[in-house]
């Protein structure tokens, strides 16, 4: 069969699978989950399973970088350990680290040409060797940001239709919404427990104050200050001063 | 928000954004927060009835800030004195329709399960907030979020964290704090007690909670140790929910 054929029939089969229903059902789905009590985790492997099914390909996989710049793999259509390896060995080379590098699509419609050896041949190899025969990759972008990329496998060579890789970069460009969402909240959710703690410490600071106050006759300024210096002379943070204080385990005559 | 501030001179804070929603919306606000142990650490008012309004709720341990606060849900009252405040809150509604507060809206701030305290719009007039009100009102408490978080990297006595967030400028709400310390010494007793008889002696006196607090501090008054079971009782024994 020529790459001619190939190309067409998966763009036609790609069109009849594009009903309006399949396409705003994976919307709608996707729409769900970006709520408060979001599952990053559910999101991805519905996205992935996602793909599959829409864009007809063999697996897709999501991945994204890490605090260290590592592309590591959050979600896949399947847990087949060729199929994640292939999407390990890509921090070194191939064309997801390709697009995630430049935030544009990457293409490889035929492993078995000469272009994908050249440039990733370890990779080349390694994917024809689990059967795979194309490899698309979609920028996982917002704006500057580049978080990750969708990547795709089939065992069948050819290119992504247009409305294939329209459609991809659409359910890529809500999965890339849903979790610079997500990775927010979280950011601010550890923010926040911090500040509760923090709230929780001036309490017992200006309670401790008052204590002070009370025994040692002290105002409330010089309370503080005498805290302050016993917790600077003895090395310990100003928080378990305080609460030595309120729960009566400090020596008060100490910080006279 | 940033007209505002221009207008008023004054930079971004708790105190400078709960003052432009309110001066928007035409009503008085105030900004609540709660540490993890569900202790109210500090309120930021702007205007008396916010003011008055935040002082009973913490008065009388209820409210609909702090019901806000504990289930995490809004709270709506466009006419205070209705049968739904009424019910839920008898004591709050009766003492703020005294203080001249006809409606209340009470929005949580939440950042994912945790809550750190609530924004509180007073009316003097009954009132509903319309659609695009009530997305003013949530814009501002998007913006308290982030605003609060920053907190952290607020420059000054770095032994205190989050200083600048917390405004606790004027004293007032640091002197209830103080005033717990104090009077839990005063009494031998844990802090926990030590509150609660604050809130009772404001509750008897009918005083705000933060006068007697600013009373204590300066040592206007003092409290005594109750008296043997066989002695009359003193003053300052806490009412009975019959009073």
């Amino acid at each position: 069969m020529n790459r001619f054929n190939v190309t067409t029939k998966r763009y036609v089969r790609g069109v009849s699978r594009l009903s309006k229903t399949g396409l705003s059902d994976a919307f709608v789905e996707l729409a769900d989950t970006l709520v408060e009590d979001f599952d990053v985790i559910d999101f991805l492997h519905l996205l992935a399973a996602r793909c599959t099914e829409l864009l007809d390909v063999g697996a897709a996989g999501l991945l994204f970088v890490d605090h260290n710049g590592r592309l590591r793999v959050l979600a896949a259509s399947s847990e087949q350990a060729r199929l994640l390896e292939l999407f390990e060995l890509q921090n070194e080379q191939g064309p997801c680290l390709h697009s995630f590098r430049t935030g544009l699509p990457v293409s490889v419609p035929d492993l078995r040409d000469g272009t994908a050896n050249t440039r990733w041949p370890q990779f080349a190899a390694a994917a024809l060797e689990a059967g795979y025969a194309a490899v698309h990759a979609l920028p996982m972008r917002l704006r500057d940001q580049v978080i990750g990329a969708l990547n795709l496998f089939d065992a069948e060579p050819g290119d992504l239709a247009p409305e294939d890789r329209e459609v991809g970069q659409a359910l890529v460009n809500v999965a890339t919404i849903g979790l610079l969402q997500y990775r927010t909240t979280r950011r601010h959710e550890v923010l926040a427990e911090q500040l509760q703690v923090a709230l929780h410490s001036r309490v017992v600071i200006e309670q401790a104050k008052g204590v002070l106050a009370e025994r040692l006759g002290l105002d409330m300024d010089r309370a503080f200050e005498a805290m302050r210096r016993y917790a600077r002379s003895n090395s310990t943070p100003l928080d378990d001063v305080a609460r030595g204080v309120t729960d009566r385990t400090l020596d008060l005559g100490a910080l006279r | 928000m940033n007209a505002y501030l221009a207008e008023h001179r004054t930079a971004l804070s708790t105190a400078s954004a709960c003052a432009a929603c309110a001066a928007r919306l035409c009503t008085d606000g105030g900004v609540t927060l709660f540490d993890h142990v569900g202790t109210l650490v500090n309120h930021t008012t702007t205007g008396s009835l916010a003011a008055a309004a935040q002082d009973l709720e913490q008065s009388l341990g209820e409210g609909p800030m702090l019901t806000a606060h504990r289930t995490g849900r809004l709270v709506l009252l466009p006419e205070l004195g209705d049968r739904i405040s009424r019910t839920q809150w008898p004591l709050f509604t009766s003492g703020a329709i005294e203080a001249g507060v006809a409606a209340v809206f009470a929005f949580p701030l939440r950042i994912g399960v945790i809550r750190l305290g609530t924004f509180g719009l007073y009316s003097a007039e009954p009132r509903m907030l319309s659609a695009t009100e009530l997305r003013d009102a949530t814009s501002f408490v998007d913006l308290l979020i982030p605003l609060l978080l920053d907190g952290r990297r607020a420059a000054g006595a770095s032994d205190l964290p989050f200083a600048a967030v917390l405004d606790f400028d004027d004293h007032h709400h640091a002197a209830v704090h103080q005033a717990t310390g104090m009077v839990s010494v005063q009494l031998d007793v844990g802090m926990d007690e030590a509150f609660v008889r604050l809130r009772a002696r404001a509750f008897t006196e009918s005083r705000p909670l933060t006068d007697v607090a600013r009373d204590v501090v300066s040592r206007r008054i003092r409290f005594q140790p109750e008296p043997r079971p066989d002695q009359p009782s003193a003053p300052d024994r806490p009412p009975g929910r019959d009073d």
